[in-house]
């Protein structure tokens, strides 16, 4: 494992799991997705027109918020895609993989969230971080797209459509969102301590790391110089 | 090792500012007097009541459009129904009539925009000032009317279009 000690005064060692551009990036992307999940789930609720907290703060409507804050998910992504292309190569291909193994980590995955005991698995993510990537990122991509196209379009018949799939894929984003915010809160004791991989450094305690992705733990162990 | 480096830094602020602008790009433009888009352009008319009128609660607000209006997510056109110069708090109203209730005793600037079914302005907007002679309570805010003249729901105010 490859461990760090921490400066003076602070003793326990860590690991690092995501650096500081996949930190800062994922916040961003989490900041305006959790704006437009709040703004969009208070239209489909029927409140359009009555202002939000966010809208009195913002001094717009929640539908201008939400058209703006579209746009700026759709830039980041595209900033993203742009500057980061080998991230984004390798996020995709780590997304991706299947091992036989994988069905048995999904197995004993509901028993292991409470008590830690998680199957082997060798990916950067886990079999459960995986089929989360892809259907969340795939989701995120068809709200972006029919979201960029319904305020291009404004309206008409192409846009009813686009309205629907938008609302649809919504649907099905929302409780994947939940559930990733659930697990990655680390309030969930198999995941304790999980949080810190994206904040605070994106530092891990070595033995979360070991815990919740052994081969990767492992790598780090082997690649970096001791010290 | 593979260490996850998906973009370059993008600060929170940063794109929080650009939401700020892009926001503000988009705003809707104020009923400051009867306004149409333009030569060519899409057009709302208040025909009921007449500016300066006086009414007494509740009262039914009339109004014409260029094109025709209907449920944000057929697509249509739509209009925002706002008092009092307040346009972020307004109610969605897709049919030519709509009861306004609950407005104090006064004056009060009543005002209409047509809104593209994304919810950008359209570039028509109307306004008028009435005179409120009785009142049925206190507050500013209006009510859909639940149909009459012209119209099957007077105030059409629960969609939730999820854009």
């Amino acid at each position: 494992m490859a461990t760090r000690r921490r400066p003076a005064g602070r003793s326990r060692p860590s690991v690092e799991r995501n650096d500081r551009r996949t930190r800062w990036f994922h916040a961003a992307v989490y900041l305006t997705v959790l704006v437009l999940l709040a703004t969009g789930w208070r239209l489909i609720a029927g409140n359009e027109g009555t202002p939000s907290p966010l809208a009195t703060l913002f001094g717009t409507p929640d539908t201008t918020l939400h058209r703006g804050v579209g746009w700026a998910l759709a830039v980041l992504v595209l900033i993203g895609v742009v500057l980061g292309r080998k991230g984004v190569r390798t996020f995709v291909a780590e997304s991706l993989r299947w091992r036989p193994g994988d069905a048995r980590w999904l197995a004993r995955w509901p028993r292991a969230v409470f008590t830690g005991r998680f199957a082997h698995h060798d990916g950067h993510f886990d079999p459960g971080q995986r089929l989360l990537n892809v259907v969340m990122v795939m989701g995120l991509a068809v709200l972006v797209g029919t979201g960029l196209g319904l305020v291009l379009l404004h309206g008409g018949p192409v846009f009813a459509v686009l309205d629907r799939v938008h609302r649809w894929a919504t649907y099905v984003v929302t409780p994947l969102i939940a559930g990733h915010v659930l697990v990655a809160s680390g309030v969930l004791p198999g995941y304790r301590g999980v949080w810190r991989s994206m904040h605070l450094g994106g530092r891990l305690d070595p033995e979360v790391a070991r815990r919740l992705w052994p081969a990767w733990a492992e790598r780090e162990n082997r690649d970096r110089p001791p010290g | 090792m593979m260490k996850s480096s998906i973009a370059r830094p993008v600060s929170v602020a940063g794109a929080l500012a650009l939401s700020m602008l892009l926001a503000a790009c988009g705003a809707n433009g104020t009923a400051d007097g009867a306004a149409d888009g333009g030569a060519g352009g899409p057009k709302v008319t208040i025909t009921s009541p007449a500016d300066g009128a006086d009414v007494s609660m509740p009262f039914t607000l009339r109004f014409t459009t260029s094109v025709p209006i209907g449920p944000p997510d057929s697509g249509r056109e739509h209009v925002h129904v706002f008092t009092d110069q307040d346009t972020a708090d307004y109610t969605v109203v897709t049919s030519p009539s709509f009861t306004i209730q609950d407005l104090p005793p006064g004056k009060h600037m009543v005002g209409v925009t047509l809104q593209h079914a994304d919810h950008s302005p359209a570039g028509a907007s109307a306004q008028i000032t009435v005179n409120v002679t009785a009142s049925g309570g206190a507050g500013a805010a209006t009510a859909p009317s639940g149909g009459d003249s012209g119209g099957s729901d007077g105030g059409y105010s629960g969609y939730g279009g999820g854009y």
